[in-house]
């Protein structure tokens, strides 16, 4: 009952802490504009943010019937806040998906949805509008395209800057052409594909209506067409205008044969009739599917550094700064650059370092496809907070990646670090060193050499013969008062110290006259035996017997409560007591006869 | 009946045999037990000093099983610490504590250990209050308790002399009673104190990090995350779940297997 309240305020504690704890998770759903052209594309950015949240599933998306997956990527960072002495992780994870409206009008991207932790989670439905009009910020005049018409919502009044060539088929006139710059790869080589439409004809209305799927891969999409621009090139022996519609960098994450499904397109094509007569002719056409083969990566040689870099690379790595002051932490920074899969290669395996705890890393990209392949840096802020005090190192780091253009694989390392921390721990032992430097307690105390002599036995000793000495204590006590009241009673209360001694004395007169019976000294038996039961009534009672006469006995023994049979049996026994003494003969009993009565009534009292 | 008498004297006889050889056997027995505990401890401290500390390990557990000696734990917790579990070597170094609590090693390295861990507790120590915990704690665990026992027989003794004897004694006694008592109640005291730091309630973390959560299941609500080394007390039992307090008031469930019980010891 005592912990009563204490258990109460720890509930209410707990309840507080739970309602708290309910707004931990934000999940939300943005898109970069509201208001997009027909065919234009649109960002989607589904975020998540939370304090201490662990991996987090990707989410749900909604019904996007009305719009083209053009593909998605993510991006994570991680803040660390300390309040109060307090750390606060906040982890942000965006998801952005890539969406192509495919028709015109007001279309919603409904709620999209997230299951974590068993709890389930829901962003607001967000309307677009979808106008037929372009909406994307004008091209600057340098880049100006050959033919400046939106490939997906073309406007036929327009003035085009080159006449279609209405001649032939449409099969013969209208392509589109995927095409991989390889198809035998190792896993993780960058595969660059892309979609082009060749076309003979003038086309409008053109939309994407099935999007390549690729299955395998990690994609890094590089170039999505907003405008098409035209060049001339040969395809099957003859010429046509050219536009790239998609290109994008693969890098397979698995081994074996990986299929890229066809891209689909559907437009119409117009026909010249004259300036006043044309005519549209719709078609759909589709790119043909691409086959890339996957080596795994040799198992020889492969570094222990190895976390996934197909490329080539470099590593380096700096401190934040060369000193911690009370705890604070530090960010070790390690930048891997040059080209590759850079955004499949995961942290550095970071050893322990004693005295330092080693938070998981923020991960920044930066890449660009320029040169050929994606290149760029991914860098890894680890943060360093120092549990100790004393100088600390950070050792080399390694990093191993493999090279498919070499065929092999290669270890790039960084130097060593050093920081200093300093008020990490306030109570720590002090050690000066040679240089200087003070260094406060950076390990534990050594082991001991030997058991520990006489070291108890909290769980070993038996405890039972201890706990003996409280009732052994309380019995001690006990018996010191009753012993001590009994005492003093004695010296002071006559009566009490007659009435105790009384069974003594009796016992002690009634053995005395057994003996004198046994002597055969009848009178002197007869006369010890009277003085013991009137002794005996006397002490018994407090009452002066020996000069009572039987009358007087009499009235006392009855007023001290002892039953009229008692008396007349007391006084018979004295009486015939004093007959046996003084007329021998008179009595019918003998002495033996005598002393077990006498006993008998002396006991009855 | 003279078969049934010569059965009792062969049945008196076996008896007699068997009691004279434990006589005789056990203080055998005894030395050869210390022996093998030693010796498990040397070769544990010997695979500490060349590095191995899983093998010292293994045998500072098998010492464990047959005493609870505070350089032993004390011993374990460093290899648990130097293996990188921060809660089982705090564990460890509370049990010494215990056991010895003036050991300036043992208290160094828990602290130590408790610095180590990733969850910082900020404590400020009240002074008055450290003051007073340091004089309670003068002594373990297991000579108050016997102090207080024998204390309480011999205050309550000098009371009764107190009742039984005279005039003359009785002020002497009233004396060496009231001391009797004083000391009685500082022992009662520094039980009490002792008794908060063995409480089987305390309970350290010992997996690199744990999700507390509002419910005995993994489809509740997660609460807090915790890490290995924090110092917690269970408050309450559901099946292979307890409901554990981190200082500062904040907790959860958790399945039991992720806490290490400081005492009683394993």
């Amino acid at each position: 009952m005592r912990y009563f309240p204490v258990r109460y305020a720890w509930m209410v504690l707990l309840a507080l802490f739970l309602s708290a704890a309910g707004a931990e998770l934000n999940f939300s759903a943005d898109v970069d504009r509201t208001t997009v052209g027909l065919g234009e594309e649109l960002q989607l950015t589904v975020t998540v943010r939370g304090t201490n949240i662990g991996s987090i599933p990707r989410p749900q998306l909604p019904e996007l019937s009305d719009f083209n997956n053009l593909g998605s990527t993510s991006s994570q960072s991680t803040n660390i806040s300390f309040v109060n002495g307090r750390m606060t992780q906040e982890q942000t994870v965006s998801f952005i998906y890539f969406l192509s409206p495919k028709k015109v009008g007001s279309l919603s991207i409904g709620p999209c949805k997230l299951e974590y932790k068993g709890e389930t989670y829901q962003t607001q439905p967000i309307s677009i509008t979808v106008t037929k009009e372009s909406q994307a910020p004008p091209a600057r005049q340098g880049q100006q395209p050959q033919r400046p018409f939106d490939p997906f919502d073309w406007d036929p009044f327009a003035p085009p800057q080159r006449q279609p060539r209405t001649t032939g088929r449409i099969q013969d006139d209208i392509h589109i052409v995927a095409a991989a710059d390889r198809t035998v790869v190792y896993q993780g080589e960058q595969v660059t594909v892309s979609f082009s439409l060749y076309t003979r004809r003038q086309i409008s209305d053109l939309r994407l209506t099935e999007v390549p799927s690729f299955n395998g891969f990690w994609v890094e999409n590089l170039y999505d067409a907003k405008q098409l621009q035209y060049r001339t090139r040969e395809y099957g022996g003859r010429q046509y205008d050219a536009a790239l519609l998609k290109k994008v960098a693969l890098f397979p994450t698995q081994s074996g044969e990986l299929r890229i499904s066809p891209m689909k397109i559907a437009g119409q094509a117009i026909s010249s009739g004259g300036f006043f007569f044309q005519s549209a002719e719709p078609f759909e056409i589709s790119s043909g599917a691409i086959t890339v083969t996957v080596k795994p990566l040799p198992e020889q040689g492969k570094p222990a550094s190895f976390t996934g870099g197909v490329g080539r690379f470099e590593v380096t790595a700096k401190l934040s700064a060369d000193s911690s002051v009370g705890g604070e932490p530090l960010n070790l920074s390690v930048r891997i650059s040059g080209t590759g899969n850079l955004r499949l290669i995961g942290p550095p395996k970071l050893p322990a370092i004693t005295g330092v705890r080693v938070l998981n890393p923020e991960t920044k990209d930066k890449t660009s496809d320029e040169g050929g392949g994606l290149s760029g840096s991914r860098e890894f802020v680890f943060p360093l907070m120092p549990q100790v005090d004393g100088k600390h190192s950070i050792p080399s780091l390694e990093l191993g990646f493999f090279d498919p253009k070499a065929g092999t694989y290669y270890t790039r390392s960084t130097p060593a670090l050093e920081f200093v921390a300093r008020g990490a721990v306030p109570t720590a032992g002090v050690v000066e060193t040679g240089s200087g430097m003070r260094v406060l307690g950076s390990d534990i105390r050594h082991i001991k050499p030997c058991l520990r002599p006489g070291s108890g036995g909290w769980s070993t000793a038996p405890e039972w013969w201890i706990w003996l000495f409280y009732p052994m204590g309380i019995v001690v006590l006990t018996l010191g008062v009753v012993l001590g009241r009994h005492q003093r009673r004695l010296e002071q209360d006559r009566g009490y110290a007659r009435r105790t001694r009384s069974g003594k004395l009796v016992k002690k007169r009634l053995a005395q006259a057994r003996g004198l019976l046994e002597q055969g000294d009848e009178r002197g038996f007869y006369a010890a035996l009277s003085q013991a039961v009137v002794g005996y009534v006397g002490d018994r009672f407090n009452i002066e017997s020996q000069g009572m006469t039987n009358e007087e006995l009499t009235v006392e023994l009855t007023r001290q409560g002892v039953s009229p049979t008692g008396v007349t049996e007391l006084l018979d026994i004295v009486k015939n007591c004093d007959a046996a003494r003084f007329s021998p003969g008179m009595v019918s009993c003998s002495g033996r006869e005598m002393l077990e009565r006498a006993v008998r009534t002396l006991e009855a009292l | 009946m003279a078969a049934e008498l010569k059965h009792r004297a062969i049945q008196l006889w076996h008896t007699g045999v068997l009691m004279v050889g434990f006589w005789f056997v056990t203080p055998c027995l005894v030395p050869a037990y210390a022996a093998t505990t030693a010796d498990l401890f040397q070769a544990a401290n010997q695979a500490y000093e060349a590095g191995d500390f899983g093998r010292a390990l293994v045998y500072y557990d098998s010492a464990a099983m047959f005493v609870r000696n505070a350089n032993l734990y004390y011993n374990r917790g460093n290899a648990h610490f130097k293996l990188g579990a921060i809660g089982r070597a705090i564990a460890d170094y509370n049990r010494a504590y215990i056991l010895a609590p003036t050991d300036v090693d043992i208290r160094q390295n828990l602290e130590f250990g408790r610095a180590y861990r990733p969850d910082k507790t900020l404590v400020i120590p009240n002074p008055v209050l450290r003051f007073l915990t340091a004089l309670l704690r003068l002594v373990d665990l297991a000579t108050v308790k016997l102090a207080n026992g024998v204390l309480f027989f011999l205050t309550l003794l000098c009371l009764g002399l107190v009742f039984f004897g005279g005039p003359v004694q009785r002020r002497p006694l009233v004396v060496i009673a009231a001391v009797l008592a004083a000391f009685w109640l500082y022992t009662g005291a520094s039980w009490l104190s002792w008794a908060a730091e063995v409480s089987p309630a305390k309970a350290v973390v010992v997996v690199p990090e744990l999700t507390l959560r509002s419910g005995p299941g993994e489809e509740y609500k997660e609460m807090v995350i915790v890490h290995d080394g924090l110092e917690v007390l269970v408050r309450s039992r559901r099946g292979k779940y307890v409901l554990v307090q981190a200082p500062g008031g904040e907790g959860g469930w958790a399945e039991s297997s992720a806490f290490e019980q400081i005492f009683p010891a394993r």
